[in-house]
């Protein structure tokens, strides 16, 4: 679906450079729902505009590549390359932004906003009455009343309007939806709600879905594969299974750790410290600072992404020795 | 407080229909063209016969009213509908685009707003002196008076381009020109009715303006061109007020109501939003 090399994107201003995604391989597999994970910072939504090819100033991709590989109207696969995406935006690939307040347009009814997305090239765009069927059948699957259609945005509840805009990203039938923090701002209730929208979609349409979110909570439940990131590079990819049993990488056992589970009280455990600046890296692993195994060599090379097995690679110097056996609870 | 009627708007439509109504329906009735002259007895009193009495040219005043105001109306609303629109598109550009093409439309709108419109127009109108159209005048009236709503467009759009669902647009797949029409335009819709209104009056009142000091072309009839000849006749000495006056009261009454109907939409729009 989505081949990342040695990605390298930077907010590139004349004074400095932030090197917030900083080689990053990947490959989005088709059909998978993928999670991307890390806090605040690491370069998980930067990688996921990269994805998408969309570069507001001042982001550049600076090194690496991303070719995109999609069927084309007569079936037959397309690759094309970043950032030369506009042709397959919404269309074969889609974007749900990060919140969802004020991405609708507030005096443009909901309706108009489905219809402007609807490019001109479309068929559909010449039956009127046909798309508004279409778009009531389709909204009605989403547990969406036809009624949203003839509101406007603010008369929408935060959560319906996520879910409008859910529905305005998958309304084309894209064969891979990029959610940069889908549920992020909503309470659970309603989180849970987009969460079960949003996979219960990719089962129907079996197309292929990341999801970027700071929550592991959301990807122990939604992930099928799932990369943690750290200061704009990936330090584990895996099953999503696999690293929540068996987590490789430090960080990713402390992410872990730190959320709330049934049936323990208590205080849970943070990570201390904060992850350092990506306008000048420190040397070696990113991680070592806040690291409590890290070693002399942690702090002078940086560790690549090595095989644990087939499908769970991790960036530590530590994990081949089994300090990783300490990790998992 | 929840308002019944908006009167103000109710008033200022009445009146700006009437004007319609005096300008593009009763022009048709007239028994004969009023713009020839000596059609009718000369310095006649106000009758049945003749509503506003008759002019020292032999015309009936009333039924050349008309005319005028037909005439001062297309001005405006030629000028208006131009000058909106060509002011909508380039601001609404400049300021989405930006970069280069916002630059040089920008200085075109500087340079336009910085020259003093008026000794321009004079110097214009004496060019051409007698041979001027009313599309022609119209049409030199919308130099001057597009940069004006380009460069509120202009602002309005450099703030509207950094909000989110231009973005959402964009990333959408929509065309610049797409999320300039759709997208933007709606915002600043009811605030380019207000300017369109306002548009119509500074176009009749600089047509007025030029015709009063006689640069303009006499040979048309336009509320302007009417004080013109009357003055030319002494008007004011032989104590014809109907004829002097009558244009006078026309472009009050005409301002007044265009006034009156922009005020008003702006107060509905906001009760509107208020509810």
């Amino acid at each position: 679906m989505q081949a990342i090399r040695d990605l390298q994107a930077h907010y590139v201003t004349p004074t400095v450079t932030v090197r917030a995604v900083d080689g990053v391989s990947l490959d989005v597999r088709e059909g998978e729902i993928l999670g991307i994970a890390g806090e605040s910072g690491c370069g998980k939504s930067t990688l996921v505009k990269a994805m998408y090819g969309y570069l507001p100033t001042p982001l550049t991709i600076a090194g690496g590549s991303i070719s995109t590989t999609v069927r084309g109207p007569d079936g037959k696969p397309v690759t094309i390359e970043s950032p030369d995406m506009r042709s397959i935006w919404w269309k074969h690939i889609s974007y749900i932004p990060q919140g969802s307040m004020s991405v609708l347009n507030p005096v443009v009814r909901v309706e108009n906003q489905f219809y402007d997305a609807v490019p001109k090239s479309d068929p559909r765009r010449r039956d009127r009455k046909a798309l508004r069927e279409q778009l009531v059948q389709y909204l009605r699957e989403l547990d969406l009343p036809a009624t949203v259609l003839k509101a406007y945005p603010h008369q929408l509840s935060g959560g319906m309007r996520q879910r409008v805009i859910v529905a305005l990203a998958t309304f084309l039938h894209p064969q891979l939806v990029l959610a940069d923090e889908p549920t992020t701002a909503l309470d659970v209730v309603v989180q849970r709600g987009i969460l079960a929208m949003l996979t219960r979609l990719q089962k129907k349409m079996g197309n292929t879905l990341v999801i970027v979110s700071h929550d592991m909570g959301v990807h122990y439940q939604v992930t099928h594969r799932m990369a943690i990131m750290y200061a704009g590079k990936i330090v584990e990819l895996g099953p999503t299974e696999q690293v929540f049993t068996n987590p490789r990488h430090p960080y990713t056992a402390m992410l872990i750790r730190s959320l709330p589970r049934v049936g323990q009280a208590g205080l849970r455990e943070g990570i201390p410290g904060s992850p350092p600046s990506l306008i000048t890296p420190p040397e070696g692993c990113r991680f070592a600072e806040r690291c409590p195994h890290a070693t002399a060599l942690c702090r002078e090379r940086v560790p690549d992404l090595i095989d644990v097995n087939e499908t769970h690679q991790v960036a530590c110097h530590l994990a081949p020795a089994g300090i990783a056996g300490g990790l998992a609870e | 407080m929840k308002r019944k009627h908006n009167s103000r708007l109710l008033a200022g439509f009445a009146l700006v229909s009437l004007f319609a109504l005096l300008g593009f329906v009763v022009p048709f009735f007239s028994p004969e063209d009023p713009r020839v002259w000596n059609t009718v007895p000369r310095n006649l009193p106000a009758s049945a016969a003749h509503l506003l009495g008759t002019t020292s040219l032999g015309q009936d005043t009333f039924w050349f009213l008309t005319w005028a105001i037909r005439n001062s109306l297309i001005i405006g609303l030629i000028t208006a509908v131009l000058a909106t629109v060509i002011g909508l598109v380039v601001g609404l550009t400049a300021g989405f685009r930006g970069g280069t093409i916002d630059r040089v439309l920008t200085l075109l709108m500087d340079s336009f707003i910085v020259i003093p419109s008026l000794p321009i127009l004079i110097l214009l109108a004496s060019l051409m002196k007698g041979r001027a159209s009313i599309i022609l005048v119209a049409g030199v009236l919308v130099i001057f008076n597009w940069p004006w709503p380009a460069r509120q467009a202009r602002a309005s759009a450099l703030s509207l381009r950094e909000r989110d669902f231009v973005h959402t647009a964009w990333f959408s797949g929509e065309s610049p020109l797409k999320i300039t029409m759709r997208e933007l335009l709606p915002f600043i819709s009811s605030w380019a009715l207000g300017n369109l209104i306002n548009t119509v009056l500074v176009a009749v009142a600089t047509e007025g303006a030029l015709a009063v000091i006689g640069v303009s072309n006499q040979a048309q009839a336009t509320l302007g061109t009417m004080i013109f000849w009357a003055m030319q006749h002494q008007a004011l000495l032989a104590e014809r007020w109907l004829w002097i006056g009558s244009p006078v009261v026309a472009i009050m009454l005409l301002f007044i109501g265009l006034f009156l109907t922009q005020t008003g939409l702006s107060q509905y729009s906001a009760t509107k939003r208020g509810r």
